[in-house]
This record gives structure tokens, sequence and C-alpha cells, in this order.
């Protein structure tokens, strides 16, 4: 009853469920993505998880905005001590919600795809789909133990996903070929490399300071000075 | 812009709390408690040294129920804090300083002073036409509450004196350790007290009418202070479950909100905290009008904590007005609470306030004068009329 009296004056038990929920997102978004993905690059039937993606899709909004009020209410109670922290959340808590929204672009695609896609493209496309479920996996275990050198090996992970998906949006325009398919290419790695950019946004919370939120400057991504 | 000013006396408190184990925050707690209840009875202690004439002048300048209630809501808008108003008029009451009769009209005075703190906090979002907007209707909307409940039972208690007859009903029977029991709470207040006293007489030498006054300043100090420590450190230890309760009742039913409203405040000790704390969530469109006035209104209840805290070391006297708080504002959610139809006029009245607010600012400073110092000036004005020379 009175165990108030013994708690960390400064600890928050309101953040960590925050925290905990956030994490939640993450996994939700990992699962969305996963099975869109499987969708468009597996060939797993568009209506046997569409409602499974609509409805995790719906929950990760619904985190959000349950999220934003907690920070609200967090940030009224315990004044400007914890405003740091809730600002962190509230940046990347959207990050969260952008890769479920991906995820539902994905499908989209999955859906609308009318032919085969280029044999390289689709083995190129299947083996950065694990790159970036992985990503996900590793960046809720970094955010949830604030590792500073994981994170900063996985945002340098993130921007080489990133960098790959430039090269192969090029690659195919500049290809010169009429094929449908490339399209539905191009468009996979559009959304593929959004996805990796807003896990990356999600680990830069770890290893930045508020201003420098979703930015990979140098700094970012270079291991931690030696003192 | 007040929450904003507490958080650095918030984060020292936090610092304090943080390097105290379990066992000396209980301890902590207890003294700052013991100190506020010393402060209760060396105010009482005070008004019986100035002497019967003082006391008769103090008493015949109140001895009328607007000047009562100016005095309580003026006191309050000074001190920020009901629950400073309240306890003083206990310690004032229960040392037969002052009447009961004439401390009522103070006691729902104070209730009308306090809607001044979150009125103000919402002022900090001025900036901003819509945010303001609710944010002043959900701090107006407790003043709408507290007048109306004062526009109620003031002129009732005057006819009738039905709060006074029945906290004097009730006293009677509240069990009270005395009489061939010692009471050990009275024991322990009193010593130290009585060592004040006497340390002040010795430090100063002055004469007993300046001695008296000393001893008042000195419990009036005592008293701030204690109860701003308690209210700091409980509000830091209670943080988290503060931000639960809160967390629980947006959205939810009326009287789940009435119950966060009165365990917020009676474990924080203060009804301006719990509004102000509602104040950015009314802005932030989290909170409704519907489900925050009744937060609003268990806080009316459970500020009365503080008054039954200080009747523990007075007379029965003290006791009979810590029980008028009690019932003046248990009667007010009575009337106003349990039929929806009833509850919306003060939150009606608030939105309307808040929209002729947004359209002219001025109207905020003009708002808070006339309910803070004019109406209730024009009041004792219109009964000195009425009572003729």
């Amino acid at each position: 009853m009175f165990s108030w009296f013994r708690e960390k004056v400064t600890g928050s038990e309101g953040l960590e469920q925050m925290r905990a929920e956030f994490g939640q997102m993450l996994d939700a978004g990992r699962h969305v993505f996963d099975l869109s993905a499987n969708a468009l690059l597996g060939g797993t039937d568009v209506e046997v998880i569409r409602q499974d993606i609509f409805d995790t899709d719906e929950r990760i909004n619904q985190s959000e905005r349950q999220i934003r009020r907690s920070l609200v209410v967090h940030a009224t109670v315990h004044g400007s001590t914890s405003f740091p922290s809730c600002l962190v959340l509230m940046s990347v808590v959207k990050d969260a919600e952008r890769v479920g929204d991906y995820a539902k672009n994905i499908f989209d695609l999955a859906e609308l795809r009318s032919s085969e896609l280029d044999d390289g493209l689709q083995t190129d496309l299947v083996q950065l789909k694990g790159r970036i479920s992985q990503l996900m996996a590793n960046c809720r275990m970094a955010f949830d133990t604030e590792d500073a050198d994981q994170s900063r090996a996985l945002i340098r992970e993130a921007e080489q996903i990133e960098d790959h998906c430039d090269d192969r949006i090029t690659q195919i325009i500049r290809s010169g070929k009429q094929v449908d398919s490339n399209a539905v290419c191009a468009l996979s790695y559009r959304y593929f490399k959004r996805t990796a950019s807003h896990v990356r946004n999600v680990l830069t919370s770890v290893v930045q300071p508020i201003d420098l939120l979703d930015y990979t400057d140098s700094e970012a991504s270079s291991p931690s000075p030696e003192v | 812009m007040v929450l904003e000013k507490n958080s650095g006396a918030q984060q020292g408190v936090s610092n304090l709390l943080g390097r105290l184990s379990g066992l000396r925050r209980i301890l902590f707690i207890f003294v700052l408690i013991y100190g506020f209840l010393v402060a209760i009875d060396l105010l009482g202690s005070s008004f019986k040294m100035v002497g019967k004439d003082t006391a008769e002048n103090l008493i015949s300048s109140l001895d009328n129920p607007f000047c009562g209630l100016l005095a309580g809501v003026l006191a309050t808008v000074l001190v920020q804090s009901s629950s400073v108003t309240t306890a003083t008029i206990v310690g004032l009451v229960g040392s037969g300083t002052v009447p009961l009769h004439i401390a009522v009209p103070m006691i729902m005075g104070a209730n009308i002073g306090t809607t001044i703190t979150n009125t103000l906090v919402s002022l900090a979002h001025v900036g901003r036409k819509d945010e303001f907007q609710r944010a002043f209707a959900g701090a107006t909307a407790h003043d709408f509450f507290n007048l109306l409940t004062v526009a109620l039972f003031f002129p009732l208690e005057l006819l009738t004196g039905v709060l006074q007859k029945l906290a004097q009903a009730v006293a009677v029977h509240v069990p009270r350790v005395g009489g061939e029991y010692p009471n050990p709470v009275k024991i322990a207040v009193k010593w130290l007290s009585k060592h004040i006293q006497r340390a002040t007489e010795e430090i100063l030498g002055w004469e007993q009418g300046w001695l008296a006054l000393a001893l008042f300043l000195i419990a009036i100090g005592l008293i701030v202070v204690a109860l701003y420590f308690i209210m700091r450190v409980m509000r830091t230890l209670m943080a988290s479950r503060i931000e639960k309760l809160l967390n629980r009742s947006l959205g939810k039913s009326a009287f789940l909100g009435l119950i966060v409203g009165v365990l917020i405040t009676v474990s924080v000790q203060s009804s301006s905290i719990t509004t102000s704390l509602l104040v950015p969530l009314f802005a932030a469109g989290l909170l409704q009008l519907r489900t925050g006035l009744p937060i609003m209104i268990g806080a009316n209840i459970g500020t009365t904590i503080t008054a039954l805290l200080a009747a523990m070391v007075t007379d029965i006297h003290g006791l009979e007005i810590a029980l008028v708080h009690l019932f003046f504002n248990l009667f007010g959610t009575l009337v106003f609470f349990p039929f929806e139809r009833v509850r919306m006029i003060p939150i009606w009245c608030a939105e309307r306030l808040a929209q002729l607010a947004v359209k002219n600012r001025a109207l905020v400073f003009v708002y808070v004068g006339v309910v803070f110092l004019l109406m209730p000036s024009l009041g004792l004005f219109v009964y000195k009329m009425l009572q003729g020379p």
C-alpha cells in the first residue's frame, strides 16, 4: 500500500509504460512489414493477410494516439524534468507509425502487381526484406537496452540499405526498359528505403541529442570517442 | 506559468527525496505534519495573548458575513492556497478567537479564492486561440461551480445556519481522545509550541501585544512553509500515482473522475495542484469539460482533509468549522453532481465566458477583478446599505 514511499523518486512508471507500448508498436510494425513483403515477394495470398494487416495498422495508430495522450499527462504531472524523454518519444512514435503505413503501401503493391518481377531484382528484394526485418528486431533491442554501440552499428546498416535502394531505383530508371514490373520494383525499393529510414530515425534517439534526432551525420554513426 | 515556476522547486524536492530512504521519507512527512500542527496551536496561542479587547475588535470587523466572505476570498487569493486559509481559520476558531458563525462565510470565501490559481495557469495558453479557449473554459468551470455553490449555500446559511448546526451536531459524536485520556498528539504539539513561545519571549523580550504579533507571524509563516513542503513532497512522491489516476480517468465516467479528484487532492493536500494539473489537459483537448469538472468537484472534497487535520490539535470548535468545510463541499457536490443537466450549468457558463474571452482577451482581467474583488465588495456594500445606520 505504501510502496510509493520506497520507490525511486526520479524514476517514472508512466514513462516506462509508454516505452513498453512503443516497443509493442515496433514489434507490430515488423509484423506488418513481414506480412506485406511476403505477399509482394513470396506470393502469400493477399486476402489471407488483409485483415491482419489492417487490424495491426489500426493497433499501431491507436498506440500512437495513446502514447501522445500519456505524454501530455506525464509532462503535466512531472514538469520540465521529463521534457527530453517526452520529446524523444513524441518524435519516434511518429516513425513507428510510418513503418505501419509503408507496410500498407507494400501490401497495396502486392495487390496491384499484375506481372512477375525481374528475377534478379526479386532475389535482391527478398534479401533486402530479410535485412530490414532483422534491422527492426535489433532496433527494438537497442532501444530497450539503450545500447549506443549497437545503435550506431544499426544506423550504419540502415544507411547501407537506404543507399542500396537508391542505387537500385537509379539503375531501374536508367535501364530504359519499358517493363510493367519495373514500376513495382522501383516503388518496392522506395518503400523499403523509407521503412529502413524510419527505423534509423528511431535508432538515432539512442545516440543523438534531441536537436539532431532523425539526422545521421558522421558523428552519429562513428564509434564513441575514447576518453 | 505557475507550473513552470514550480518545476524548479519540484526538482529540488525530488533531489532531496532521492537521497532519503523509505523510513526517512515517512519521518520527513511526519515532521512536516508535526510542524503544521504546532503552527496551528501557536496561532491559537498568539490570539489568546493579545487580550480580549483586540480579539473583540477583530471579531467586530469580521462580524458581517459579506466581510467574512471577502476576507476568505482575499486571503486565499493572496496566499494562493485554500489549505493555508482554512487551516488558519480552524486555528482561530479552535482557539476560541473567532466564533463559528463568523468563520463559515470565510470558509466559503476560501473556496472561491482558491479557483484563481487555475484561472491564472490557463493564461499560459493565451497565445493560441483554441488552446486558450479550452484551458480557460476548463479553469473557469471550477470557478462557476464554486460560485454557484456559494450563491446557493451562503444565503441559506444566513437564513438557517444549517451548516453550523449540522457540524455542531456531528462534532459531538466524533470520538476524540481527551478528557480522562490524554491526547498524545496534542501533548507533543503543545510541548514544542510552548518552547517556541518561551524562546520567542526570551529572545525578543517584548511586551505582550507585540509578542503576540510576533508569534502570530511565526505561526502563519510556519503554516505556509509546512503546507508548501507537504504539498511539494507529496506531489513528488505521488507523481507516478497521480499520472496513473489521470490516465485512467481521461474520457471515463464522471463518478470515476470525482473519486480521482478526491484521491489526488487528499494525497497532495491541495486542490489548486489538482485543478492546475488539469488545465494543460483541457488545453491539449485531452480532457473534456464533462469529464474534467467532476475531478475538480472531487478536489473540493479532497481539500477539506487539511482543515480536518488541523482540527486534531484544537478544541471541538475547530472540528466544527472543519466539518462545515466538509459539509459545504459535500452538499455542493450533492446539488450539482448527480444530475447531468444541473452539472452542465457551470460548464455552460464557462464555455460562454471562454468564447467571449477569446474574442477579447482583456475580458479575462475584468473577470478576475469582478469575481475575486468587486463582487464580494459589492455584496458588502449592499449588505451595509440594507442594514442601515
